[in-house]
């Protein structure tokens, strides 16, 4: 069969289970958006290429499943890099196809060229820039396979504007990877580790586990559920990994950290045998290392072998697929009545709760709990990024994983509403909820068109305090309260702008209007933004400055009610 | 090697934050665009202490790096950006190599993760090194806070020396909170970096009688003449040896347009007699321009009968896309001044009328009949009639730029300001709040389209905050209108996700942000609209909903030449067959 470039590369894109695109198109990529129409390739049409990067994102957060970011060259492709670098530090698997100019302009400084290639090396697993027709068929094929395999991440193929329309014979091949998982057999030394651990914890009087995305990743939810109510283990969450345990289950201590729990930190801090499960020892769970899990024999479980002893020196690492290792771990270990042990933790938990003080202006924390209430857990969350993201994750309970959608590593404002419409999109049966900031969400707001264009319902919940709160918390805190540009003297009426896209817009400034409000928007068949003007002056507590061991918690001080 | 002569200018110890402070002060920047983070914190908190330095906070930090680049362009000035690491940095990326395309002296400060954290992964670490070498001129990586004095001094003189460019400096947390003694240099010295401003004397002498000898030749004009300020050169060099001028769509404004010499743009979307003139040209003298493939389309084809002299103050663009007979390397404004030193007046009444009649016989046209929706190009005529020189024009990226280039009677330099190169869509409208902040006494206006000012409606709050005259003329016709262009002239119509459905309510939009909207539809609502948008004080929204069916004429398909000129609108021809074989980008 003769087929063009890109008519190649949208049978190999079916072929890997790419069910969905999100782009814009542009010159270097019209020969492929034409043949885009004519298959009639599902394609969602964004109003900035980042929207399109981060739709996917969310899209592939909720669902592990790939879909692919269409952009023209030069800005268009410019455009993602912030999408691409926030998917490759939180292990997001994503295809990025941008158009690049005819091969013979590359290298001239043509109309809208750009070197995608090498802007996108230090934020993508892999990257190409297809020269050959005949070529796509493979580089295609490996691409998903690298995005979704092992530790997933984007990959970026540039495809130059002539091999797009230039023909070559295709022959469909028998091997796809769609849905295909990466099954890694645990290796000799694997299997040893796993036996060590296992001696370890029949010793160990204060075990702790530590779970982070991989588990979501490697699907390994169940079985991590299994393993540490068996053995009755306490478990945290990083904030990538939540959702990964039960967030009711009476053994689960939250997230660690900087904004973490103050009994999580505690823990972290006494316990003698630490299981770091699918996480990678960021610095915002470790504050300073040299004084984290001081006690601790430390084990690391990783699919990706660079992060073994990258930023902690591990006693017991083990390489290879979490939810594997779980399954061994889960027929050789029963409970290991550490009593003492959870009496702590339980009094910690009952001495340390995370709080805040109702009454006055509408506290967030608030909204996010009576959101909470509403959606028992069942929903999907998304966020922005600062002190919106931060309470979201205290105060959320997830009831399942891939429920939580929100940037970790890269921490970009401004991800929250197209990872929203993202999620929506791959989990339709999903009531999708957007705990936003008014910082983050007037980053990509445009993209409310979108949302409205393509009747997509995502609620979002705007916790509006004029500021960048947290650069104003630091400010507080470390700047004798010089707020040198986080305030907004004029932010817009949200409200009204959602009206201007067609959106159904609510505004709240009082308590009692909070729950009618999520009601309302809960019952509308269409996007929803509430408008939430909240105190601005919350701050996130517990918090560990930055660059300080995680004993140096600072906890709320204020005469704060007990609250969760 | 610098180090060695820097000299200690002060006895005391300062922060890393007071020496990035102290750098641009000396610089005398007046604005720098930024959104702060974590890791900038300190450097924010100066600007607060009292110091001549505008902090302007925008909403996506992509929007600091175009309104940096507005105001540089329009001022002639250093833009300064500053931002966090992480997103904050990777948002700039498509600011960076827009200014790079364009040559706009920028100066980018990204902040980065402490030193001992740099290839941690961190939170909001990013390689911003690394993804950005392909599009700065420059860049830097920090370590130690006593060579930032040095470093912001070599940054400034590479980003506006020479062929100007952007310049990242990334400072890594730990080198903001050092302390350390000020070390400056008298004179800026890079060793590897003299770029040439004198024209050799010896070129100088063989374009001069390259002059002399020519029967037909045009001057080919781009952004080096506007960014060396050659532009009354320019006009004494044409009118001396009487030679007609074209522009490109970076050098509009270096030669006024309503003079008679002037030919307009050239290129993809040039006047047909510009086209024509340089396919018929003996000489074609090339100042400050790249023979961009949107100008020269086939370039084989194009100025075919002409010796080529080609002036550039960057060697590398010499020869690169075209050969040049007689290169020049050097400043435009010098090596011009030195020509007309030595040729002598001369007329050309042949050519001269030659080019008038092709002027006559290949206007720039549209049609407009009463009763009719708004053509865009008589949208930005009557604006062109009701403003003129009073405006500094910013552009987005589609049709609308192309048509603000052919009918916006731009007659002084930097009065154009437009995304070349990399063909931003979303630069227009930050772009127009610097622009509005370097020149307070022009009104900046943002002729956009609907599809680009989508992409940063947000900043409507930064102008609205700082109260920034600016105008966005958005000439809405609910599509992604060119890449709908060229799927109506070379995709038989089908139309693949350009049809923006459910834009916003622009007059609500404004309202919301506390600006000012308009929406007209009627051509009899345009004059008195366009007059209540520039006396209105503030930022100011006019939708003017356009014809969508509208094309931009005369239009050279991608790689095709002069021959292949579709010149008006007779959309009954099939272009596509007859273009299929074009080697297009």
């Amino acid at each position: 069969m003769e087929l063009n470039g890109s008519q190649i590369m949208l049978e190999e894109l079916k072929a890997g289970g790419v069910e969905i695109a999100f782009g814009i198109p542009g010159g270097a990529i019209m020969p492929f958006y034409d043949e885009l129409l004519q298959s009639e390739f599902p394609h969602i049409l964004t109003r900035h290429e980042q929207g399109a990067a981060h739709m996917a994102d969310g899209y592939a957060r909720v669902s592990s499943k790939i879909a692919a970011v269409i952009t023209t060259s030069g800005p268009g492709a410019t455009n993602i890099i912030t999408g691409l670098a926030n998917a490759h530090m939180d292990s997001v698997p994503m295809i990025a196809i941008t158009g690049q100019v005819a091969s013979p302009m590359i290298g001239t400084d043509a109309f809208q060229e750009a070197d995608t290639y090498g802007c996108s090396i230090p934020v993508t697993k892999y990257n190409w820039l297809i020269q050959d027709v005949k070529d796509i068929q493979n580089i295609t094929k490996e691409a998903i396979k690298i995005a979704t395999t092992g530790r997933p991440g984007p990959v970026l193929i540039d495809f130059p504007k002539d091999i797009q329309v230039k023909k070559t014979t295709y022959k469909r091949s028998e091997t796809s990877y769609a849905g295909e998982e990466f099954q890694s057999e645990l290796s000799k030394e694997s299997i040893e580790g796993i036996g060590e651990l296992i001696s370890t914890l029949k010793k160990s009087k204060k075990p702790l586990i530590l779970a982070g995305a991989g588990i979501l990743k490697a699907k390994a939810s169940g079985e991590l559920t299994k393993f540490a109510k068996k053995s009755k283990i306490p478990v945290i969450n990083t904030l990538l990994g939540l959702g990964g345990f039960p967030g009711t289950d009476s053994l689960f201590l939250g997230m660690p950290g900087m904004h973490g729990t103050a009994y999580a930190n505690f823990a972290l801090d006494d316990c003698d045998l630490l299981i770091n499960l699918g996480g990678r020892f960021d610095d915002r769970v470790t504050g300073n290392t040299s004084g984290f899990c001081k006690q601790a024999k430390i084990c690391h479980v990783d699919i990706d072998p660079v992060e073994l002893g990258k930023r902690i020196s591990t006693d017991i690492p083990i390489l290879g697929n979490v939810r594997e290792v779980l399954k061994v771990l889960n027929e050789d270990v029963g409970e290991l009545h550490c009593d003492n042990w959870l009496k702590k933790i339980k009094k910690w938990k009952s001495d340390f709760p995370l709080n805040y003080k109702v009454g006055g202006p509408i506290k967030p924390q608030y909204v996010i709990e009576k959101i909470q209430e509403l959606t028992k857990g069942d929903a999907i969350y998304a966020t922005g990024v600062g002190q919106h993201q931060m309470w979201a994750a205290q105060f959320i309970r997830f009831n399942e994983p891939n429920s939580w959608v929100s940037s970790g590593g890269l921490g970009t404002m401004g991800f929250g509403l197209p990872a929203a419409i993202g999620a929506k999109i791959a989990r339709p049966e999903k009531e999708v909820w957007l705990i936003d900031g008014d910082g983050s969400f007037a980053m990509t707001l445009t993209e409310l068109a979108t949302a409205s264009q393509y009747g997509i319902p995502v609620k979002v919940a705007i916790l509006n305090n004029g500021y960048l709160g947290m650069v104003r918390q630091w400010q507080e805190l470390f700047f004798e309260k010089r707020y040198s540009h986080s305030y907004y003297p004029k932010n817009p009426d949200f409200k009204v702008i959602a009206e201007g896209y067609g959106v159904h817009g609510i505004d709240v400034d009082s308590l009692e209007q909070v729950v009618p409000s999520l009601e309302e928007a809960s019952k509308i068949d269409g996007p929803v933004v509430i408008n939430f003007h909240v105190d601005e002056g919350e701050n996130v507590w517990p918090m560990v400055p930055a660059g300080a061991p995680n004993s140096e918690m600072q906890l709320n001080q204020s005469d704060a009610e007990v609250k969760s | 090697m610098a180090m060695k002569k820097a000299t200690q200018i002060n006895e005391s110890e300062f922060s890393g934050a007071e020496l990035i402070l102290r750098s641009l002060a000396r610089e005398k920047v007046e604005f720098i665009f930024g959104h702060p983070g974590a890791v900038l914190i300190t450097v924010l908190d100066l600007f607060l202490k009292g110091n001549n330095i505008k902090h302007i906070l925008t909403r996506h930090e992509q929007c600091a790096a175009h309104m940096a680049e507005g105001y540089a362009r329009a001022s002639g000035q250093v833009g300064v950006c500053l931002t966090t690491s992480g997103p904050g940095a990777t948002n700039l990326v498509t600011g960076i190599a827009d200014a790079y395309m364009d040559s706009v002296p920028l100066i980018c400060i990204t902040g980065q993760v402490a030193t001992s954290m740099v290839g941690n992964d961190a939170f909001q670490e990013a390689d911003i090194i690394g993804m950005t070498r392909t599009v700065t001129k420059h860049s830097y990586l920090i370590k130690n806070t006593e060579d930032l004095p040095r470093i912001f001094q070599e940054g400034f003189h590479i980003a506006r020396t020479g062929r100007p460019g952007p310049v990242l400096i990334d400072i890594p947390k730990d080198v903001i909170l050092g302390n350390a003694k000020e070390f400056i240099n008298q004179k800026v010295s890079i060793r590897g970096y003299k770029p040439t401003t004198q024209g050799h004397p010896r070129q100088i002498k063989r374009v001069c009688e390259a002059i002399k000898n020519s029967k037909q030749p045009i001057l080919y004009v781009g952004g080096g003449a506007i960014h060396s300020d050659a532009h009354k050169e320019l006009l004494s060099l044409a009118k001396k040896a009487e030679i007609p001028v074209t522009w490109t769509l970076m050098g509009a404004g270096a030669f006024p347009n309503n003079h008679k010499l002037s030919l307009g743009m050239l290129g993809m979307h040039g006047t047909a007699y510009a086209n024509y003139a340089v396919a018929e040209c003996d000489l074609l003298i090339a100042v400050g321009a790249r023979f961009d493939d949107r100008v020269t389309g086939k370039v084989s084809e194009f100025a075919k009968n002409a010796k080529i002299v080609h002036i550039d103050i960057d060697p590398t663009a010499i020869g690169k896309n075209k050969h040049a007979d007689i290169p020049v390397v050097g400043d435009a404004k010098l090596i011009l001044s030195e020509i007309n030193k030595v040729i002598k007046s001369q007329t050309r009444p042949v050519w001269i009328k030659k080019t008038q009649n092709l002027i006559k016989k290949y206007p720039l046209s549209y049609s407009s009949q009463r009763g009719k929706p708004i053509k865009p190009q008589e949208a930005i005529v009557t604006l062109s009639e009701e403003i003129g020189d009073k405006a500094i024009i910013t552009t987005e990226v589609g049709q609308h730029q192309m048509w603000a280039a052919q009918f916006y009677n731009c007659t002084f330099p930097r009065q154009f300001i437009s995304s070349g190169g990399l063909g931003t869509m979303g630069f227009g409208f930050p772009a127009a709040i610097g622009a509005a902040l370097a020149r307070p006494d022009k009104i900046a206006i943002d002729i956009a389209g609907d599809g680009s000012f989508q992409m940063v409606s947000q900043e409507l709050a930064t102008a609205v905050q700082y109260k920034i005259n600016v105008k966005i003329f958005i000439l809405n016709n609910a599509s992604l209108g060119m890449v709908r262009q060229w799927q109506d002239l070379f995709m038989d119509r089908r139309f693949s996700e350009v049809e923006l459905d459910c834009s916003p309510d622009y007059v609500k939009l404004a309202e919301a942000y506390g600006a000012c909207g308009m929406s007209i539809s009627k051509k009899t609502e345009l004059r008195p609209a366009i007059k209540k948008m520039t006396t209105t004080p503030g930022p100011f929204i006019l939708d003017v909903n356009v014809d969508p069916d509208e094309l931009v004429f005369p239009m050279i398909p991608a790689g095709g030449s002069t021959k292949d000129m579709i010149v008006y609108d007779s959309r009954k021809e099939k272009f596509s067959a007859k273009l299929s074989a074009l080697p297009d980008n």
